[in-house]
């Protein structure tokens, strides 16, 4: 029988020894300039930031807590501060197309500029304008226009009056019309005068009636012509006189302005707009009482709504912003990413223009970088297609979602797209990088860098001492107390526990960083100015108290026997298996009891938990390697005529893993064998069909789990968790685990196959093959052997008579 | 008669109806100054006999001003028209007085315009007017008869004007000016404003029956003298001191040509006191 050696306490916790460190204080370290354990990551935003071309754009994955962010922005801020300031965007009107504003690009601090410009332009118009329009010239010019097209109207009318007064004839206003009468002594005709009157005469006048008709017709057709005429040439005398106002303001804009071409365009298209619409600057001077759906409306408010369409909406000032933009977008829904366009009630309408364009992140970011979290991005509706559609076009269109999904025809505003040039990082799990990467085909073509961020550092001597100086820089940058170096160990020890290796560190720095924080908070609780090891240990502790309701409350059951477990004494088909209760930021270990069963069948290993379907794929996977490895190894040659029933006791929810595959076929042998299992003893581990016993994970808080239950029943010596042997480097135990080891009151028992396992839990050889193939009488493999021989030759008896029937 | 405050003031304004934009805006201005007077107003509609004469010519017809389109008239058809048009300058005196409770009374009657109103002006204080600028050139021969047969007082209204401040008043020491100088400060209390009166001659300080006239009004009143009498100086003065109703002697404006001249130069209501 192969002896097990039990591990030392020295291979239950890799110590990290504070003699080492030779400061007094972690205040005596310098700062970490650089990034821990990330040189993939940092190679690859460093490329990815680097690199001009379309689609190389970034996502950085890895672990919540790792560091992302902060090393993102650290990356992103010193590269943007070395690069030329981005432009500002201006929204103006388009006087042509008011529903569709154009967009500026000026130098950075130059769009405030034109506003105020402009503000003051218009301002200085609204003086200008009416001055011009009250000047003496300009009354006396339009006073001769309207009185020369009066008396163009009234000469025609005079001329034809005369004409018909020569023929004796009046010119008369009916009650609907005009019409020509035959006069006598100041009167008209009466029909006895008219019928005295000789034929020729009476010819005579209905003659001169047709002909004056046909002229008063000619001429009431000419009275509209004559009032546009007159109307247009009074608009044009009001367009020389805005000109005039205009003229030199815009001039003096232009030359200003003369290095942008299409600012000038637009100062163009403004003169333009004013020279039209020159009555909107006259209003609060004279004009019509204004009103909307009839109700009136002041002239100041109706004159400044009017020239609201002169304003410009700078969208974006860069106004002192030294080097490329750098936005974080903590929000990224669609509107934030691409921009909205706001409305206003006005008279229970929804109203907009220009001015109430907003810009959304993409265009804070312009010319520089967007960092984004990705999972906020695709629970955002529609914010993932939006960022994709405007990385795809490189440019900014803003609609609003009902325009982008053309949910509603009515568009109000379709303002000029901006061209996009930015570089994007997406922030995000791996598990969102491999889903978006498989399901998604646009995403390979705009997310072509991926910043892989590691969760742990390789354990060292030298990454110990980093590992220090990253705590004094987290320390300092926090403003905590110092750490002495006890501290300082106890947090690398629980760095490598938090990376659940002896051989690794994390690197999850908000860990990290939350651990410092709370010993600080204790450190000061004790009145010391500097952090303890005690400090940094009961942070630990307290957390964990707070934390473990669940799990004391397991325990709980367990000591008071509402959960089976026993700790003592020995049971056929019965073994204590180890699970692992994983909560938010907190898991740990308990005891399960696994039961088996074994009667004459057909070769099946039951799984009732999967039967139950509480049982997860990969649970299922490790009870069927059973029958692989029972076939193979007992009944090679002969039908496996078993029918084993496993399952884990007391267990209400889905159990999922193959870790307690091993303890599953150790439970089985000792069914089979009918040798007793010691239940002073836990086991964990999965195995595969040759019976190898394979690492699994949580080891520590499986170990710990069975101990705190021998622990509380007292410890007999006996106790101790069968682990297997690929896990001791992964051990990082609790003190008092270590401390009962190191006492010999506890027991860690590294194994690498199941024999070696059987043997530990029943005390009796497993027995290997000899020459002929046979195991050696009394061993557990012998045993199992035999019992399903006879299985097969029971199940061939049954067999038998009914194959004997089929045959008569 | 040397004080104002004797004289009768006015009680009954006649208003010649013809629902045109002109005679409505002429109502308007009447309904008010009745109102302020407290004086009772008298339309009057004249059917008049020279258009129901032309109806029953067998060759009638008019052209609609709006489309050129030539309709047929008869004498039944016309009758009917100048019934319709009655009836609407009825309604429109009677909701225009009534929203300022003037006393008002509406008469129809048939005959040659002129006659008519001047036959109606008999017991009446004032003519209220309106005119069109297109009569400007050219007085109407109706308004040009009344004018020059009627004993009342005239107010001539172009279209848009109202009685406004500053009333401004011509001064040339006839009786007629004397009535014209207390109708102007009766107008001007109304307004609480400015009297200006032009003098016709040349004076340095007013004269005396016309700071007697004036004694107690509580205006503020202006003394100007005309560049010249004729109506040239009228039209000058008016327009120099910005008036907003002239009121002057009728027999200034009886020369040929002179009324005409006057509406031309000016936008304001004139008053014309016999």
């Amino acid at each position: 029988m192969a002896t097990i050696e039990r591990l030392g306490p020295e291979a239950l916790c890799a110590r990290c020894d504070p003699a080492r460190f030779t400061f007094k204080t972690t205040s005596e370290l310098d700062d970490l300039t650089g990034v821990v354990g990330q040189a993939r990551a940092t190679q690859a935003i460093e490329f990815g930031i680097g690199i001009h071309h379309d689609g190389y754009n970034l996502f950085a994955l890895g672990a919540p807590g790792a560091g992302r962010h902060k090393v993102i922005r650290q990356l992103i801020e010193r590269k943007a501060a070395a690069e030329p300031a981005s432009s500002d965007w201006c929204y103006v009107n388009d006087f042509d197309q008011p529903h569709k504003p154009r967009v500026l690009e000026l130098p950075a601090g130059t769009g405030v500029k034109l506003r105020r410009d402009i503000e003051q332009f218009i301002e200085d118009l609204r003086s200008a304008i009416p001055a011009a329009f009250e000047s003496e010239e300009y009354r006396a010019r339009r006073q001769e226009l309207e009185h020369e097209l009066k008396e163009r109207q009234e000469h025609a009318f005079e001329e034809l009056r005369q004409q018909a007064e020569s023929h004796g004839m009046a010119m008369i206003r009916t009650p609907s019309g005009m019409a020509f009468a035959p006069m006598r002594k100041g009167e008209v005709l009466s029909p006895e005068e008219f019928q005295k009157l000789p034929e020729t005469e009476q010819k005579r006048i209905e003659a001169v009636m047709t002909s004056l008709e046909e002229q008063l017709e000619r001429i009431i057709h000419q009275v509209p012509q004559m009032r546009r005429e007159g109307q247009r040439r009074i608009r044009e005398l009001e367009r020389d006189v805005t000109m005039s106002a205009v003229g030199h303001l815009i001039d003096e804009l232009k030359k200003e302005y003369a290095s942008l071409p299409k600012v000038v365009s637009y100062l163009d298209a403004v003169q333009q707009a004013v020279i039209d619409n020159a009555d909107d600057f006259r209003r609060q001077e004279d004009g019509q009482e204004i009103t909307i759906l009839g109700i009136p409306l002041s002239r100041a408010a109706a004159s400044a709504s009017a020239l609201r369409r002169f304003q410009v909406n700078v969208l974006i000032d860069r106004s002192g912003a030294g080097g490329a933009p750098v936005v974080y977008e903590d929000s990224p829904s669609y509107h934030s990413l691409v921009g909205r366009v706001e409305h206003i009630a006005q008279m229970g309408a929804l109203v907009t223009d220009f001015t109430l364009i907003k810009p959304g992140a993409l265009h804070q970011a312009n010319g520089g970088y967007l960092i984004l979290d990705a999972r906020k991005v695709l629970t955002q509706s529609y914010a993932w297609e939006g960022l994709k559609r405007a990385l795809s076009s490189r440019e900014v269109r803003i609609e609003s979602l009902g325009q982008a999904l053309s949910l509603i025809s009515t568009v109000s505003l379709e303002p000029e797209p901006i061209p996009l040039d930015v570089k994007v990082v997406l922030v995000g799990e791996r598990l969102l990088y491999y889903l978006l990467n498989y399901f998604d085909p646009d995403f390979g073509d705009l997310f072509k860098v991926a910043a892989d961020f590691e969760d742990t550092i390789t354990r060292t001597k030298e990454n110990d001492l980093l590992y220090a100086r990253l705590v004094a820089t987290i320390a300092r940058q926090e403003g905590l107390l110092p750490l002495d170096p006890a501290a300082c160990a106890r947090v690398i020890e629980h760095g490598a526990r938090m990376a659940a290796d002896a051989e690794k560190l994390t690197i999850r720095l908000r860990d990290i960083t939350d651990l410092l924080r709370e010993a600080d908070y204790w450190a000061r609780q004790g009145g010391r100015d500097v952090v303890a090891g005690e400090d940094v240990q009961r942070a630990l502790d307290a957390k964990i108290y707070r934390a473990d309701r669940l799990r004391e409350r397991l325990q709980d059951e367990i000591h008071r026997g509402t959960l089976l477990i026993n700790s003592q004494g020995e049971r056929v088909g019965q073994v204590n298996g180890l699970s692992v209760v994983a909560l938010d930021n907190f898991a740990f270990g308990h005891p399960s009891r696994i039961t088996a069963r074994v009667r004459l069948g057909k070769g099946e290993v039951l799984d009732i938990q999967r039967e139950v379907e509480l049982g997860g794929p990969l649970h299922s996977k490790g009870v069927l390697i059973l029958s692989g490895f029972l076939g193979a190894r007992y009944a090679y040659d002969r039908p496996l005529s078993l029918s084993a029933s496993l399952v884990f006791e007391q267990t209400y929810g889905e159990v999922e893993g193959d870790s307690a595959s091993s303890a599953e076929l150790y439970a089985l042998l000792s069914a089979l064998a009918e040798a007793p299992i010691k239940q002073s003893l836990a086991v964990t581990g999965s195995v595969n069909q040759h019976g190898e016993i394979q690492a699994i994970g949580g080891v520590n808080e499986k170990i710990e789990g069975f101990f705190d239950v021998c622990h509380h029943r007292g410890l007999t010596g006996d106790q101790g968790v069968l682990i297997p042997a690929a896990n001791v480097k992964h051990l990082m135990l609790r003190r008092n685990v270590v401390e009962a080891v190191a006492e010999g009151k506890f027991h860690i028992y590294p194994v690498s196959t199941v024999d070696q396992g059987i043997e530990l839990l029943t005390g009796v050889p497993a027995g290997e093959r000899d020459a002929n193939g046979m195991f050696p009488d009394g061993t557990i493999n012998q045993r199992v052997e035999v019992r399903l021989l006879i299985m097969a030759e029971q199940a061939r008896a049954y067999a038998t008579p009914l194959e004997a029937e089929k045959e008569t | 008669m040397s004080n104002g405050e004797n004289l009768p003031p006015i009680r009954r304004i006649l208003i010649s109806l013809d629902a045109s934009a002109s005679g409505t805006a002429a109502l308007e201005t009447a309904v008010a100054l009745a109102s302020r007077m407290e004086a009772e107003l008298l339309g009057l509609f004249v059917e008049d006999v020279n258009l129901l004469r032309f109806a029953a010519l067998p060759f009638a017809r008019e052209m609609s001003f709006f489309s050129a389109r030539i309709r047929r008239l008869d004498i039944v058809g016309m009758e009917r028209a100048l019934r319709a048009q009655a009836s609407r300058a009825e309604a429109t005196l009677i909701e225009t007085a009534g929203r300022q409770r003037v006393r008002c009374s509406f008469r129809v009657v048939r005959g040659e315009v002129t006659t008519q109103l001047l036959a109606a002006s008999q017991d009446i204080d004032l003519i209220a007017l309106g005119v069109t600028r297109r009569q400007f050139h050219r007085i109407s021969p109706t308004v040009r008869g009344i004018i020059d047969a009627t004993r009342s007082s005239v107010l001539l209204l172009p279209t848009d004007a109202r009685i406004n401040a500053p009333v401004t008043v011509v001064y040339d020491g006839s009786p007629a000016s004397i009535k014209a100088l207390s109708v102007a400060r009766q107008l001007s209390q109304m307004q609480e404003g400015i009297l200006t009166v032009l003098f016709t001659e040349k004076t340095e300080s007013p004269k005396a029956e016309v700071a007697e006239q004036l004694e107690g009004s509580g205006l503020v009143v202006r003394y100007r003298s005309l560049p010249s009498a004729d109506m040239a100086g009228v039209a000058q003065g008016a327009r120099r001191e910005a008036a907003g109703t002239l009121v002057l002697s009728t027999s200034l404006c009886l020369k040929a040509g002179a009324l005409e001249y006057l509406l031309e130069q000016l936008d304001c209501a004139v008053l014309l006191v016999r």
